[in-house]
């Protein structure tokens, strides 16, 4: 018995969170980094609430003048950018790093040390946003930043902020998005098939695969600004060849799969909720997940919609109506699939439930004046108009923000152990639902009188003095409900009732663990069964070898950090994943980032090549591989008790995931940077414009053919490294090496003797971004296979097998890398001569 | 077509502005009757019943109160979608209701979540009777009925949007969009104005739209939706008004400090007094008649005015702000700001800032004397 007590004492030792300063830092556990994010995302989404009731005040009557036009267009500029970028996403990524690996069966998500890094650099981007209120040079370019009033010519370094601040968060969220798809993917309780997985993954499953895209596209055009800005390339100059509608196209890309990067999540909430006060399981399982597939899919292609009015052909635009449309049904299936779990089952109209009930109120009719929107004569009129604005609040209000405090309802006993106050949620409830539809109803109606969007005032012969007077009201009450929230989690954090581990009965495993959970979260790793494994609890299910397994892995390993790796699809164990533990590397990493971002901003690019630095440093001290940690592992003897390998390669690896996430990214990234190269072609008259020759296609072809020719080799030394041979695997390697570094050389060459700067025309500055696209990505393949040679003329033969992985990825990454670069170059160098 | 259900003239003169005369003496003078804003005191409810009474008020601002057959058209699909749409809430909300107060005889476990605090937590809780609703009910209702309903809306989208596309126009405006104002030209017959655009009722004209500077949307609720004026390329809308009368317009894409004062005004004429006004407003402006408009005029090339403001057959030819001539017809200032009287003008000029704050016009330092002595040779040009 003792030595089961010391065993449980060790494990938690082993997880227990960092505590003090400068502990915290360093801190890479889900569940104190995911509070972390819902508590940051929940002062921002303060901090916005009170820009919101600001600028109501200034609406209340015609003619006020309580507010300038100058600090009304900052405040729904920093309103919009921090509701969106700085609370819903955030607030729903750390909820899923916090609910996740509870909710599956594993004991942290899969990259600790990515998560960490994604936390400080949304918390750094957040504060280089309101930093500018500190120099006085506040974003007001709108949260969409059209160009070309975003560029240099019209706003000044207040729009860097934006641009700079928000690619910080986009980085963020791009973390989130790799890990909440790996963790998925790899890290669910033996039996937890993709049939079973509660609908919350799902939802977040694929809104992690929309992130790598979306994203990426959003990351990529703000760069390509960024340029514009600092660097006088011409991207979005229409002076010199470039286009405005190319940032439309890019940023609505981004924006559309945007609305349901929130939203998906907020449905996962809802199908969590709803089953769990239905007391029975979610009816139309499969349909709901069907309908996110197909939200998820077809909300890449609904862009045009917000550009209805920018002149496009009407019948593209119809198009556009159509897919919208489609969305309709997917959201409509969803709707009713709650509706029928709900369905005579008698629920106890707890506050998670009722928020749920509001959400389908304003959801619905949020989705509604979508269906109108959609509708392009429709839209002509009320685009852009406050009937807009009423449409997209009840969606992201009503569609979001309900959900996600229905989800604090809900969960907030899972993460303090403490009930929220019923009566305070009753309150909270009815002020913010009354609240909110006073605010917003009248301003479908302003819009159908002709109110635009974005005006700091409105004169007072368009006699709208009556329905904004309600609206600013409403907001009060809207801003006093969600107050009366917040104030209820603080308070509630003490003086709440004791929670137990299951208040609100539901089914899925978070509610088997204690409330709070242990920082392990779960001890032994749960066997699945069924959809609703914490009602049917159901071990005998399971085979031999899972059972064996389960039992080895309670309560081990007692000494390092680790979870179990499941298989993708049928969730049968595979091996166990050695996680790291606190470290300051992530912490010191953002800061790197955030340097080199202020420099650009500072346009001190002396500050930003020094930050660039640093994270190169940082980022190779990160993975460099730890021989520590393989004598360790070895040591434990645990996979010789499990028969799992404790060293997993290839599919098995959660690194070798995050690489395929990381080629995602970098792709998405290329296929913006083709589409823009295209985009600026078709509306060119000439192609290279302004004089340029037909690029000389002679040394980028020696480059590139080395380069595709160094791959089949390295595919060849990594088939000789399964068979044990160590000098042909270098020798394949090797290919890599020198390939790369020939590529790498003739690009610079090819890049120094051209007879144009970028900044001549925006067939100049794609010429040379893409250009540098493809060297950079060549650049950090090469230095990968540095490492490798380093790696492979260190070690014995012996230890051969444990540096599988980093030579996979190698190879991974460099298929990819030699696949863009190919790409870019058929763009650059074949397509102006053969189309 | 249904826009035949709004017959042309009759009640409708004037909407979407305050503005009074729909019978001016001559074209160029329906400025000086319109003038004199009036204010209605309008204490509006939220709710449908008001928008519907809405519909009925007259002379305001608003896409469902056309004056022409686009707007008219864009109207009735608004008034169809208002009505499937509030239909489909109405019965998903009695669904919903229904779906939660409706309890099975069994249902009935009644706990609560202190109770199951107290109690053991991991007992799972009694389970509800399986849904008598299933996926059947789940597709005919999430998908089938809304794919039958959306194909209606997409046939009637599609046939609206030819309906809207442009129709043969004997008139051809061109309008610049600046930060923040507007900028129109008649290319026919040569005459650049600003802040308003004058067209013939009872015909459509062809709206050439560009913008100087950032992007900008012209929107005139009561006459056809808004189509964006970009720098890059030049975007076609059209406009017709079934009657005379006066629209307020304005821009609707968010184009910098001052965005939110970016009106003009939209004159439709009879066409013989449309063709009358063109007549005059390619002559040239008066000779100043009186010693202070004479002085005016000296302020006026003397203290740079002239640099931005063109004024047509005199040396001023800048064209960075609004084209001045036959100022004094203008119904307002500073792109509907303000209705156009020597007072306001006055106030504009010696403090440019002050009424539109943001906007580009720059503070000139005039004396007294030289402020009246301006102002009347502006409003003496007519």
């Amino acid at each position: 018995m003792a030595s089961a007590w010391d065993a449980l004492e060790r494990l938690e030792r082993t997880w227990s969170p960092a505590r003090g300063f400068p502990n915290v830092l360093a801190e890479v556990n889900n569940q104190p980094l995911g509070r972390r994010y819902m508590l940051t995302a929940l002062t921002f989404f303060l901090i916005g609430g009170v820009l919101a009731i600001l600028m109501r005040v200034q609406l209340a009557v015609s003619e006020n003048t309580f507010l300038g036009p100058q600090a009304f267009n900052e405040l729904f500029t920093m309103h919009g950018s921090t509701m969106m970028f700085l609370f819903a996403v955030p607030f729903l990524e750390g909820l899923a790093l916090y609910v996740l690996p509870m909710m599956i069966g594993a004991r942290d998500v899969a990259f600790p040390r990515l998560t960490a890094y994604g936390y400080w650099v949304y918390v750094f981007g957040g504060l280089v946003f309101y930093a500018s209120y500190l120099i006085g040079a506040v974003p007001d370019a709108g949260w969409f930043g059209y160009t070309p009033l975003s560029t240099q010519r019209f706003t000044g370094v207040s729009t860097d902020f934006w641009l700079l601040g928000l690619s910080l968060v986009e980085v963020a969220g791009l973390t989130a998005g790799v890990e909440i798809v790996v963790t998925i993917l790899k890290f669910r309780a033996p039996g937890m098939t993709l049939a079973r997985m509660p609908l919350f993954a799902w939802a977040l499953l694929i809104v992690g695969i929309m992130i790598l895209f979306a994203f990426t596209v959003l990351l990529t055009a703000t760069l390509l600004l960024e340029c514009d800005r600092a660097l006088e390339t011409r991207f979005f100059d229409a002076d010199r060849g470039g286009s405005n509608l190319l940032w439309q196209h890019l940023f609505w890309f981004f924006g559309h799969p945007e609305v349901y990067i929130m939203f998906l999540p907020a449905t996962g909430i809802i199908s969590m909720i709803v089953p769990t006060f239905a007391r029975r399981p979610a009816v139309g399982y499969s349909l709901i997940v069907v309908a996110l597939m197909v939200t998820g899919f077809v909300s890449f292609g609904l862009w045009v919609h917000h550009m209805f009015t920018a002149g496009l052909p009407s019948l593209s635009k119809s198009f556009f109506t159509a897919s919208s449309l489609m969305i309709a049904i997917a959201s409509g299936v969803q709707v009713f699939a709650w509706i029928a779990t709900l369905w005579g089952s008698g629920p106890r109209l707890a506050t998670p439930l009722l928020y749920v009930l509001g959400f389908l109120f304003l959801f619905v009719l949020g989705g509604l004046t979508g269906v109108m929107v959609a509708v392009v004569p429709f839209d002509l009129q009320v685009h852009d108009s406050y009937f807009i604005v009423a449409h997209f609040h009840y969606v992201l209000i009503g569609g979001v923000l309900f959900p996600i405090l229905g989800g604090i309802c809900y969960w907030y006993p899972k993460v303090t152990g403490r009930l929220l106050s019923r009566r305070l949620g009753l309150w909270s409830w009815g002020l913010t639902f009354l609240g909110f539809n006073a605010t917003f109803f009248p301003m479908h109606i302003m819009g159908f009188l002709g109110l635009p969007r974005r005006v700091y005032t409105y004169q007072r012969d368009l006699q709208l003095d009556g329905y904004n007077l309600v609206s600013t009201a409403g907001a009060f009450v809207l801003g006093l409900g969600s107050l009366l929230l917040l104030i209820d989690v603080v308070i509630s954090r003490r003086r709440g009732r004791l929670a137990g581990d299951s208040p609100w009965g539901g089914d899925s495993l978070e509610w088997t663990v204690t409330s709070p959970p242990p920082p392990y979260t779960h001890h032994t790793f749960p066997i699945v069964a069924s959809r609703t494994p914490a009602w049917a609890p159901s071990d005998d299910a399971a085979d031999e070898r899972t059972k064996r397994i389960v039992e080895e892995l309670a309560g081990e390993p007692r000494d390092w950090r680790a979870t179990l790796v499941t298989d993708a699809v049928d969730a049968s164990p595979q091996a166990i994943q050695y996680l790291p533990g606190s470290t300051y590397l992530p912490f010191w990493t953002a800061v790197a980032s955030m340097t080199a971002a202020i420099g650009i901003l500072s346009r001190a690019y002396i500050l930003s090549a020094f930050g660039g630095a640093a994270t190169i440093i940082a980022l190779v001290l990160w993975l460099r591989p730890k021989q520590r940690i393989v004598r360790l592992l070895r040591r434990s003897g645990l996979a010789e008790r499990t028969g799992l390998t404790v060293f997993p390669t290839g599919t098995l690896s959660t690194a070798w995931w995050g690489t395929l996430g990381l080629t995602t990214i970098a792709g998405s990234s290329v296929g913006a940077l083709l589409y823009s190269y295209f985009y600026i072609r078709l509306f060119s008259e000439q192609w290279p414009q302004g004089g340029i020759g037909l690029p000389d296609w002679r040394l980028a072809t020696l480059a590139i053919g080395l380069l595709t020719t160094s791959v089949p080799a390295v595919g060849w030394g990594l088939r000789q490294l399964r068979r044990g041979r160590r000098w042909p695997t270098k020798a394949g390697f090797s290919a890599g090496l020198v390939g790369g570094g020939a590529y790498v050389v003739l690009q610079l060459v090819e890049l120094s003797r051209l007879g144009f700067s970028p900044s001549e025309s925006a067939y100049a500055s794609l010429f040379y971004v893409l250009n540098v696209a493809a060297l950079l990505l060549a650049a950090t393949g090469w230095a990968l296979h540095l490492a490798v040679q380093i790696r492979l003329w260190r070690i014995a033969d012996e230890a051969l097998p444990e540096a599988t992985l980093q030579l996979e990825i190698a190879a991974l990454y460099w298929t990819f890398a030699a696949a863009a670069g190919l790409a870019l170059y058929a763009t650059l160098y074949l397509s102006p001569r053969i189309l | 077509m249904w826009h035949r259900r709004f017959p042309a003239g009759s009640e409708r003169s004037e909407r979407g502005s305050p503005a009074q005369s729909a019978t001016p003496t001559s074209g160029r003078r329906h400025g000086i009757a319109a003038r004199g804003l009036r204010a209605r005191g309008f204490s509006g409810l939220a709710g449908l019943a008001i928008l519907a009474a809405g519909c009925h008020a007259d002379n305001r601002q608003s896409m469902l109160h056309p004056g022409g057959s686009a707007a008219a058209e864009i109207a009735w699909l608004t008034w169809f979608l208002i009505a499937v749409c509030g239909g489909v809430f109405v019965a998903v909300m009695a669904l919903t209701a229904a779906a939660v107060w409706r309890r099975s005889e069994t249902a009935d476990a009644g706990e609560s979540a202190e109770s199951a605090a107290d109690s053991e937590s991991r007992k799972p809780p009694p389970a509800s009777p399986v849904s008598p609703l299933g996926a059947g009910f789940i597709i005919v209702a999430g998908a089938v009925i809304p794919a039958l309903i959306l194909t209606v809306i997409l046939v009637l989208s599609v046939k609206a949007q030819v309906a809207l596309a442009p129709p043969e126009s004997d008139i051809t405006i061109r309008v610049v969009g600046h930060q923040f104002w507007w900028e129109v030209e008649y290319p026919e017959t040569g005459i650049v104005t600003a802040n308003e655009l004058i067209i013939p009722a009872g015909e459509p004209v062809r709206l050439e739209l560009s913008a100087a500077d950032v992007i900008h949307s012209l929107w005139a609720p009561n006459l056809n939706g808004k189509t964006d004026l970009l720098p890059d390329k030049v975007n076609i809308a059209w406009l017709e008004s079934d009657s005379p009368g006066v629209y307020r317009a304005q821009c609707a894409e968010y184009c910098g400090v001052q965005h939110a004062l970016m009106a003009l005004r939209i004159v439709a004429l009879p066409r013989d007094e449309y063709d009358a006004w063109s007549e005059t407003s390619q002559a040239s402006d008066p000779e100043p008649a009186t010693e202070p408009q004479r002085r005016g005029r000296d302020v006026y090339f003397r203290t740079g005015c002239h640099n931005c403001h063109a004024i047509a057959h005199t040396a001023a030819t800048g064209r960075r702000g609004p084209d001045l001539t036959h100022f004094g017809s203008r119904l307002t200032i500073a792109a509907g700001v303000v209705p156009n009287t020597p007072e306001n003008l006055r106030e504009w000029i010696a403090n440019p800032q002050g009424m539109k704050p943001g906007n580009l016009m720059p503070h000139t330092e005039l004396t007294r004397d030289e402020l009246d002595a301006l102002v009347d040779y502006l409003m003496s040009l007519d």
